[in-house]
């Protein structure tokens, strides 16, 4: 099994990473905030994490692969191993809850869950290098799709829908609506276990920053076309709103079912991220014990049976995606990177002392 | 239902790490049955975890909170 990705492919996994479980159901809560303003939200939000993920990374001669042999090494294993878990679980139960009200409402969500797992299952132990060729596949696609997009529904665009732009009190309103994106943005932080999967150590943290500029991108463009296209009445209140923006797309009158083309192009980029997910955790839980795990199949088995007894209903997924989820992504996101620069600075000091000493 | 489910992951999971670990199952033939045991007799009498409570406290005391931070 091949473990080395280059640069553009981790890229491509940063950006798909990002943008594969945010674009679900996240506009809706975000627009409830920021009401027509509420594009801006990625903006706000690129810089921080922009500016958190240099910090983490630091210099490429201070990168050494973190095995955890160090107590702090196995601490930072563990949580990164944790916090992964709960994205995890919270994205597959996004996303069979998602098949189950869309596509397949008579087909058990144990059953959805299964599939789904056996799928992420089967991928990552195909290995790193397969998880990144398919979401480069996947995710360009995908973005040409959402690229595209503005054109596809050029005829039910209406920009009054975000007039007026950043009127009176939009300050207040963007940073509350930022708040909610900042433990969704944070994932990021995944870069900081794929970084020893890199063939070549110089670029990796522009590799990190494109990642999240293309999903912001991408996002702004999204959340500003279900603005203008449904308006923010409707968007606040819908489940799915970018499910219904797609739905609306209806070229001549042969071509108005492309929802369920976009929705099997996207739902792969959402596997990939999850494959990637328990390929992550299985790393983590590795660092932590101080050896190679090979958890993937009972994790991936475990957190899919998760996912279903957490939550008692879709409300309740959706209160903690919108309402929990920032808290807790937050405080995993800075604890961690907190510990990688940690772990960092105590590796430069021993090898200064080696150098000194030798 | 879903304790059902979890009874069978258990059970799997047991087998997958005895046998990478030990490279059979027969060592522990004794445990191994008395899994699957449990795990027929949980499909004949499924049941119900009510883990959900878990989520339900972490929703009233953080996302109150995220709550209370873009409200406020």
């Amino acid at each position: 099994m091949k473990t080395s990705i280059s640069q553009s492919q981790l890229t491509m996994l940063v950006g798909n990473f990002i943008f594969a479980g945010t674009l679900i159901s996240v506009p809706q809560v975000l627009v409830q905030k920021a009401e027509q303003n509420t594009w801006m939200v990625p903006f706000i939000v690129l810089p921080v994490f922009v500016l958190l993920l240099l910090l983490a990374i630091g210099k490429k001669n201070q990168l050494q692969r973190i095995v955890g042999e160090t107590k702090f090494e196995k601490i930072f294993g563990f949580l990164f191993g944790v916090y992964l878990a709960v994205a995890f679980i919270r994205d597959i139960r996004a996303f069979t809850d998602f098949v189950v009200t869309s596509l397949l409402p008579s087909t058990p969500i144990e059953v959805l869950m299964a599939l789904s797992v056996l799928t992420i299952v089967y991928m990552s132990y195909a290995g790193i290098e397969v998880i990144a060729r398919v979401t480069v596949i996947q995710f360009v696609v995908f973005a040409a799709i959402i690229l595209f997009m503005p054109l596809l529904l050029l005829n039910e665009i209406s920009l009054e829908n975000v007039q007026p732009i950043f009127g009176m009190g939009s300050v207040k309103s963007l940073v509350q609506s930022s708040f909610l994106l900042f433990g969704w943005f944070g994932e990021v932080i995944v870069i900081l276990l794929l970084l020893f999967h890199v063939n070549k150590k110089e670029g990796i943290r522009k590799s990190g920053v494109n990642g999240m500029i293309a999903s912001t991108v991408l996002l702004v463009i999204l959340i500003f076309m279900s603005l203008t296209v449904l308006g923010a009445d409707i968007v606040k209140v819908s489940t799915f709103p970018n499910y219904q923006l797609i739905q609306q797309i209806n070229i001549t009158d042969f071509l108005d079912r492309l929802d369920l083309v976009i929705v099997t192009v996207w739902a792969p980029t959402l596997i990939c991220k999850m494959a990637l997910s328990l390929y992550c955790i299985n790393i983590s839980f590795g660092i932590a014990k101080g050896k190679d795990a090979n958890f993937i199949l009972p994790m991936g088995l475990f957190l899919g049976v998760f996912s279903i007894v957490l939550f008692k209903s879709n409300v309740q997924h959706l209160e903690f995606a919108f309402f929990s989820w920032p808290i807790i992504g937050l405080l995993f996101e800075v604890l961690l990177i907190g510990l990688f620069m940690l772990i960092r600075k105590r590796t430069k000091k021993n090898h200064r002392s080696e150098t000194e000493g030798g | 239902m879903e304790g059902t489910l979890l009874v069978w992951v258990i059970i799997i999971t047991y087998v997958v790490l005895h046998r990478k670990k030990e490279k059979q199952v027969s060592k522990n033939t004794i445990g191994t049955m008395m899994l699957i045991l449990a795990g027929t007799l949980s499909l004949l009498f499924p049941f119900q975890l009510g883990l959900d409570v878990i989520i339900e406290f972490v929703n009233d005391t953080l996302g109150s909170f995220t709550r209370t931070v873009v409200t406020g």
